[in-house]
Formats: C-alpha cells, sequence, structure tokens
C-alpha cells in the first residue's frame, strides 16, 4: 500500500499541472468573502470557508483523481498493469485517495484567505471533530471519483461528464444550505449523499456546537465505505469488461 | 473585394467546423441533462448565498447576475479549445488561411459563444422558478441582444487570454480562473458594481459590468440605459483590440522562433 502511495505521490510531484485545482479552487472562496463582505454578513463566514474547501476537494476528485486510468493509459503503463487481476484496482484506489487527500490543507489555505485578507475570525472549536469529518470526506469524495473513472472507461462521453457533476453535488452536498433547509424531494436526495453529513459535520465542528455527533459520524461512516466500496466494485468491473474488449479504452 | 469575400467564406467555414466541433463535445442528452443542469445548478447555488444571507432582494440580485454571466464565463471555453489547436498539430493548418490566423481563430471558437448566450438566456428564461425574478417574454427579447453583447465582450477577453495561453499553454487554467473569480468579484455579479478607484477603474473594463447594469435596469423598471449598452460596446471594442494583438503577436513569436510545435 505504501509503494502505491509512493507512486502517486512521485506522479503527482513531477507534473505539477495535476496540483493546479489545489491552488487555483480555494481562491474562489475569494468571490464568496467578497460577497459577505459587500453585504456584511460575517456570520455566513465559516459556511461559505467549508464551501470553497469542499469544492476544492471536489475539483480535485473529478478533475485530477479520476483521470488515473487515463493517465496510466497515456504513460503507456495500462495494459502491463492490467495483466494483475486484483492488485491494479487496489492500487488504483490507493492512488485516488492520494490525491484526494492532498486537498486536505485547503481548509487551513481557505481559513488563513478569511482571517487575514477579509478579517473573519473564522475560528475551529472542535478541530479533531474537523479532522475526522475531513479524513472520512476525502475517503467518500475518493469513492466518487473511483466511480467517475469507471464511468470514463463505460461512456464514450465520460470525460464531458464530469463537468456536471459539480454544482448539483455542491447543491446535494449541503454546502450552503444544510439538508434541513431543502425543499422535501432534494432533502431526500441530501440525506442519502455522504457529503451533506460531513459539511453537516464540518460546520458544527467550526462553530463548536455541543452535544454528541456520534450519530451523524456513524452515517458518515457508513455511507462513506459504502461509497468506497461501490467506486471500487464499478472500477473493477470497467476493468473486466476493458479486458475482454468490451469497453474501449482508446475512445 | 475579393479579400472581403474570402474573409467571409474563412469565417463560414470556421463557424461551421467550429458547430461540428461542438457537436461532437455534446449529445442533446448529454447536454440537456449534464451542461446546461449543471449551469442553472450554477445560478441556483448562488442564488442561495444571497438567500442564507438573509434578504430576498439579495437572493434575486445575486440569481440575476450568475444568469447573465454564464455567456461570457462560457465564452471563456476558447482560450483551452484554442490550446487544443496547439496541442493536436492544427493550428499550423489554420496558420496557412490568407487573412491571417485572427479571424480564423476566432470563428473556430464562436460555439463557445452561442453555447454562452442560450445557457444564459435560458437561465434567465427559468429565473421566475429558479428565484422568483421575472423576465417576461418581451424583456428576454431585449435580453437576449444585451446578451450577445457581453458575451462577445466576454469573447474578446478570452480571444487576449487565448493569445498568452497558446505561448504559454500551462498558463491556461489559472488565466481562465483568475479572470473568472475577478468577473464574478468585481462586474457586479454578486455585489454591486465598484464606483471609483483603482478598482473601479478595474471594474469599469471588466466584460459583462455595463451590460448587466443594462439588464438589471430593464428587468427592475423596463428600460435600457443607452450609457450602459454604449459603455459595454467600448468594453467589447477594447477587448477586440487587445485580442487581436495578443493573438496575433503571440503566434507572430513562435513562428519566428520556430516554437509552435509542441511534439
Amino acid at each position: 500500500m505504501t509503494a502505491f502511495v509512493q507512486l502517486q505521490w512521485l506522479l503527482l510531484i513531477r507534473s505539477p499541472r495535476l496540483l493546479a485545482t489545489l491552488v487555483i479552487v480555494p481562491f474562489y472562496s475569494v468571490v464568496f468573502f467578497t460577497t459577505l463582505h459587500g453585504y456584511g454578513a460575517p456570520g455566513l463566514s465559516a459556511t461559505v470557508a467549508l464551501t470553497a474547501f469542499v469544492m476544492s476537494m471536489w475539483s480535485q476528485a473529478m478533475f485530477v483523481a479520476a483521470e488515473v486510468v487515463d493517465d496510466d493509459r497515456w504513460d503507456g503503463t495500462l495494459e502491463p498493469a492490467l495483466l494483475t487481476p486484483d492488485a491494479y484496482v487496489r492500487a488504483l484506489t490507493v492512488r485516488v485517495c492520494t490525491t484526494t487527500a492532498l486537498s486536505l490543507p485547503v481548509l487551513v489555505e481557505v481559513i488563513a484567505i478569511g482571517r487575514i485578507g477579509f478579517g473573519f475570525a473564522l475560528p475551529v472549536h472542535r478541530p479533531l471533530l474537523a479532522l475526522t469529518a475531513s479524513l472520512l470526506l476525502v475517503v467518500g469524495t475518493a469513492g466518487f471519483a473511483l466511480m467517475v473513472s469507471a464511468l470514463m472507461i463505460l461512456m464514450p462521453g465520460g470525460r464531458n461528464l464530469r463537468n456536471a457533476l459539480t454544482y448539483p453535488f455542491y447543491i446535494l452536498g449541503g454546502l450552503i444550505l444544510p439538508a434541513a433547509a431543502l425543499p422535501v424531494p432534494v432533502r431526500q436526495l441530501t440525506q442519502l449523499f455522504f457529503l451533506s453529513y460531513g459539511t453537516q459535520l464540518l460546520r458544527a465542528a467550526m462553530a463548536g456546537s455541543s452535544g454528541s455527533h456520534w450519530k451523524d459520524l456513524s452515517l458518515l461512516l457508513l455511507l462513506t465505505v459504502l461509497q468506497l466500496v461501490a467506486g471500487a466494485a464499478l472500477l473493477r468491473r470497467a476493468l473486466s469488461r476493458a479486458r475482454h474488449g468490451e469497453a474501449r479504452l482508446y475512445a | 473585394m475579393r479579400k472581403a469575400e474570402a474573409l467571409i467564406r474563412q469565417i463560414g467555414y470556421g463557424l461551421l467546423s467550429s458547430y461540428q466541433d461542438y457537436r461532437a463535445l455534446y449529445t442533446w442528452r448529454s447536454w440537456l441533462f449534464g451542461w446546461l443542469a449543471r449551469l442553472l445548478c450554477q445560478v441556483l447555488f448562488f442564488s442561495m448565498v444571497g438567500w442564507a444571507i438573509g434578504s430576498a432582494a439579495t437572493q434575486r440580485y445575486m440569481a440575476l447576475g450568475n444568469a447573465v454571466v454564464l455567456g461570457p464565463l462560457g465564452a471563456f471555453g476558447v482560450v483551452s479549445s484554442s490550446v487544443g489547436e496547439r496541442r493536436g498539430g492544427t493550428l499550423q493548418f489554420l496558420l496557412l488561411s490568407r487573412n491571417g490566423p485572427f479571424p480564423v481563430l476566432l470563428a473556430r471558437g464562436l460555439y463557445w459563444v452561442a453555447d454562452g448566450i442560450v445557457t444564459s438566456c435560458i437561465a434567465l428564461f427559468v429565473l421566475r422558478w429558479l428565484a422568483d425574478v421575472e423576465v417576461s417574454p418581451p424583456m428576454l427579447l431585449v435580453c437576449f441582444l444585451l446578451q450577445v453583447l457581453i458575451t462577445l465582450s466576454g469573447y474578446s477577453l478570452a480571444l487576449a487570454l487565448a493569445g498568452i495561453s497558446l505561448r504559454w499553454p500551462e498558463s491556461r487554467m489559472y488565466l481562465t480562473a483568475g479572470t473568472t473569480i475577478l468577473l464574478m468579484t468585481l462586474a457586479g455579479v454578486n455585489t454591486p458594481l465598484p464606483r471609483g478607484g483603482v478598482v473601479g477603474a478595474i471594474a469599469a473594463v471588466m466584460p459583462a459590468a455595463h451590460g448587466l447594469q443594462a439588464i438589471r435596469a430593464l428587468v427592475a423598471h423596463g428600460t435600457v440605459p443607452a450609457g450602459e449598452v454604449f459603455a459595454e460596446f467600448a468594453v467589447l471594442l477594447l477587448w477586440g483590440a487587445v485580442g487581436y494583438l495578443a493573438l496575433t503577436g503571440s503566434l507572430r513569436h513562435q513562428v519566428r522562433t520556430g516554437t509552435l510545435n509542441l511534439r
């Protein structure tokens, strides 16, 4: 497993463009913070900081991590890797998780932009809860990226699909408005989506709201594991179809 | 006369090939349920920020701004597709065209303009359900014309960025994202347009800044302030000139130094 992490780390630092999303997307927080500054609404600063963080993590997963199979194809390592029936899926899972995990420092980056650039307080009252929720979010988001990389193999227009998987999921993930504030049919969907529990917990960690969060944490853990398993299973199926010549790897 | 004829023909073929590129990019299903749905969600998302701030007026203000800005933001796609021409090796052939590279590259990316105009007008139409902003059908017609101006204005800026990105392809993402952030922050999309000072001066030359004010006035009072329309037109001309200089200058430099081929 360490070898897979090492491999992905080397691949990433040798082509800095893969880290560009992490440099660019956090600056979208400037749009949010300027808006709050303009309307005099500092109360919402924690929500928009978390929004910018989750948007960065999601973008990193969709636009960089999900390209892992495609990158191997370009590098010419895909065919030999396909000869290993099981290790390749494990390697891809670890590599996608590693790439997504690189977005963790963005939370600090966004808080720094808010504090230094705009004078918002942005305290994190329960750092341990924030860290746990962030780590689980990384794994769940990586699971979703695995699903997307599988769809990129199975569907000819899969690459374009990734653009469509941004804002609808930011709404479903309860980034700006929590699930409770959304209309009923959307709320029900939101309650099945791991992202909404993660953002809820991050919000609670920043606000320092008292009380137990075990229920939300358990649900987040359960949905995250399900997401990862579903992602890995779909990717295994896509690669198996590619091995049998039923999916076009060169489309 | 023959030169003008060649120019028209060149733009015509550019349009045709750009239409084919667009068809290769989407099916009607992936456009409708993928791309358009995503853009409408983007407008909804920002109007939610307005709602969370706490006033219905803010929500409507941000929803309208974000619907209009879809036009110029969509036109920014030309930066990436122009770099794609260089990576794909088709740029060298385009440079052989008899009227120089500018008209052909301008025409090759016009599908981004069409997409921006169509998606922003659809967003304006559905705003009544998304954010309770009523844009009546006659108003929508005027909005369409203003949206053509705003999107072309954004496209001109995008051509300038394409000129830089063709020389330094890795700068593409940074330039597009940086300009998007500037546009969303300074062009009066989410907050009132800054007036005066350095920030006001930058805002005054941002595409969409004046056109958006015109659309806001139209939706609120039913009249279009001519001053804002002329100002947006001036911004279009300004960025058109910068785009021409950036694109032709960048390509000329690369041809001269033999650095055009990336492979």
